[in-house]
């Protein structure tokens, strides 16, 4: 993947349009002033929420959705920062710095098998765009989430929907569907909680699946600079910003820290 | 008429830099795209991240925390290392479009002192060598180097026995009498003093109901500090005649101004391009303006000034 070109990587985006999947869940879509490149599955954005200071940081989003100067996220409220995104009305300029990160690797020869934890959705919508070699399964803690489930599946045919209680698609969660892989011609992509992508690490390992995890960390600058969004892994110490967000799943030493 | 070139370009001793806005160590890529204009316009000189003898994986757990206008951090140094830095990072910098400035944590008398040996030999890529005495002193009892003037002095003379070229002095806040702590350095040997590094504070996760940080505390930066900064600088500029660089929450014009005004030839900037990487040209530009409607030729004309009736 080509380096960014620093001078281009921040600028000012306008809200065009929010759809609300729940009470703290809900989509943007950003109109950016030029044409950003091509995404990669996993990539992401740093979105300042505020004008001022406070908060000080970007939040960062992976990117669910790109054409032509606009781009996609999915947002959970989480904090005070994602509250301000919630609250801001159409037309509302924020500063954003990005696309950042590497992406998912292409595996043209293997079918992929997209594993989902709520909002870890949002890669694998792009990933799925124009591409039949990926399988979606998205696991979510309970019936509130119905309106993702909706979401994802006017845009994706034939997501498979897991929920712990069963009253939305399967009983249990996506990890279910890795023991039925073809380790010679299939691999994973994961994204979601930590606990659920170290859950997805240990069996595809098990199972001698080759497997992609997106890592989400505390972040400040989201360009190497900073060093503070370091994962621990095999080949140590590595930044989630301009190293990751994705790893192979062995990479990374789940037991740090 | 000055252009505007001539009109922000500054001296911190012998160094000339064509803005006096300088990147602050520990929080630029060493990506060699980084190092050159557009990126850099309005930078005048820009700091590696510290510098150690061998190479350093940091510290373990949460390493950035933000609080209101400010910013938590426990990275430990991370770094690669001399060899590396000589070998890959040095040679791509130096190509660029700003001065380098070498950030060299202080060690063991040893360690140090090989590093510097080592830098003497690139010396001509080097604007000048960033000694941060924040560092605990190993050897003596785990204080800071810069926690007091006999340790602070003891720093600088060792950095002033291997380094020839231009040597400046990151002092930390974390001392009695900063006054005290910047005579010292200069009578030890420093060209000039940077004033300061992050200023030492905590969070606590109230989920967990524990320290966020490994190492329990962690340096506090961004616009929250600036005032706390800005008085230092006022008060080690009126103790010391080497020039000072302002270093702590600089986030517009008018802190630039502010710095400047009470003192400071030149100031570091850090947290700010995390969200903004055109704040250098942007902040320049404002700087000019000013410098411009009020009637200045120079730069140098407004370090110290706000202290000329007080003082």
């Amino acid at each position: 993947m080509p380096e960014p070109d620093p001078s281009r990587l921040d600028q000012d985006v306008v809200v065009s349009t929010k759809v609300m999947l729940g009470e703290n869940l809900f989509v943007l879509t950003l109109e950016t002033g030029e044409i950003i490149p091509r995404v990669q599955p996993g990539q992401f954005v740093l979105l300042r929420t505020a004008a001022g200071f406070d908060p000080l940081l970007g939040r960062p989003f992976a990117i669910s959705g790109q054409e032509g100067n606009k781009i996609e996220i999915l947002v959970a409220v989480a904090g005070r920062g994602t509250r301000l995104l919630a609250d801001s009305a159409l037309g509302a300029r924020f500063s954003l710095r990005g696309p950042l990160g590497n992406g998912f690797p292409e595996s043209p020869r293997r079918r992929v098998h997209c594993l989902a934890g709520a909002v870890g959705i949002a890669p694998f919508l792009l990933a799925s765009q124009g591409n039949e070699k990926t399988e979606i399964h998205l696991g979510v803690p309970g019936q509130d989430w119905e309106p993702l489930i909706n979401w994802v599946s006017e845009k994706i045919h034939g997501v498979h929907v897991y929920s712990e209680d069963g009253k939305l698609g399967n009983r249990g969660n996506p990890l279910l569907c890795i023991e039925r892989l073809d380790p010679g011609r299939e691999v994973v992509w994961a994204c979601g909680p930590t606990g659920m992508l170290k859950a997805v690490s240990t069996e595809c390992a098990r199972r001698h699946i080759p497997a992609w995890v997106s890592l989400e960390t505390r972040m400040a600058c989201g360009m190497g600079g900073c060093h503070g969004c370091v994962v621990q892994t095999v080949n140590g110490p590595r930044k989630t910003c301009t190293d990751g967000p994705v790893f192979p799943s062995q990479e990374v030493l789940w037991n740090a820290d | 008429m000055p252009t505007d070139q001539t009109r922000s370009a500054v001296f911190v001793g012998e160094v000339a830099l064509r803005s006096p806005l300088i990147i602050a160590s520990g929080t630029w890529p060493h990506g060699p795209e980084y190092w050159h204009d557009p990126v850099t316009f309005g930078v005048g000189a820009a700091c590696t991240k510290a510098l150690t003898l061998h190479p350093r994986a940091g510290n373990t757990g949460i390493r950035v925390w933000e609080t209101p206008c400010g910013l938590l951090n426990s990275i430990g140094l991370q770094n690669p290392g001399l060899q590396h830095f000589l070998m890959t990072d040095l040679p791509a910098l130096s190509a660029g479009d700003v001065e380098v400035v070498a950030n060299v944590a202080m060690e063991t008398e040893e360690e140090t002192g090989k590093v510097l040996v080592a830098l003497s030999e690139e010396q001509h890529s080097l604007a000048a060598v960033e000694l941060n005495i924040s560092c605990p002193n190993v050897d003596g009892g785990g204080m800071a180097w810069g926690s007091d003037p006999t340790q602070a002095a003891r720093a600088i003379r060792i950095a002033r026995e291997n380094w020839k070229g231009p040597l400046w002095a990151k002092l930390t806040p974390q001392c009695g009498d900063i006054a005290l702590v910047a005579r010292a350095a200069e009578d030890a040997g420093a060209d000039a003093l940077v004033v300061a590094n992050t200023w030492l504070g905590m969070a606590i996760d109230t989920r967990s109901e524990s320290p966020v940080f490994a190492r329990k505390f962690a340096g506090l930066s961004g616009p929250a500090v600036f005032p706390l900064s800005l008085r230092l600088v006022w008060e080690v500029s009126s103790a010391v005649g080497i020039p000072v660089v302002g270093c702590g929450g600089v986030s517009r014009v008018e802190d630039v101004l502010s710095m400047m005004l009470a003192g400071a030839s030149a100031v570091e900037i850090g947290t700010l391009h995390f969200t903004d990487l055109s704040c250098f040209s942007r902040l320049e530009q404002g700087f000019l303006e000013y410098l411009s409607a009020k009637g200045y030729a120079s730069a140098m004309e407004l370090i110290g000034k706000g202290k000329r009736i007080i003082e």
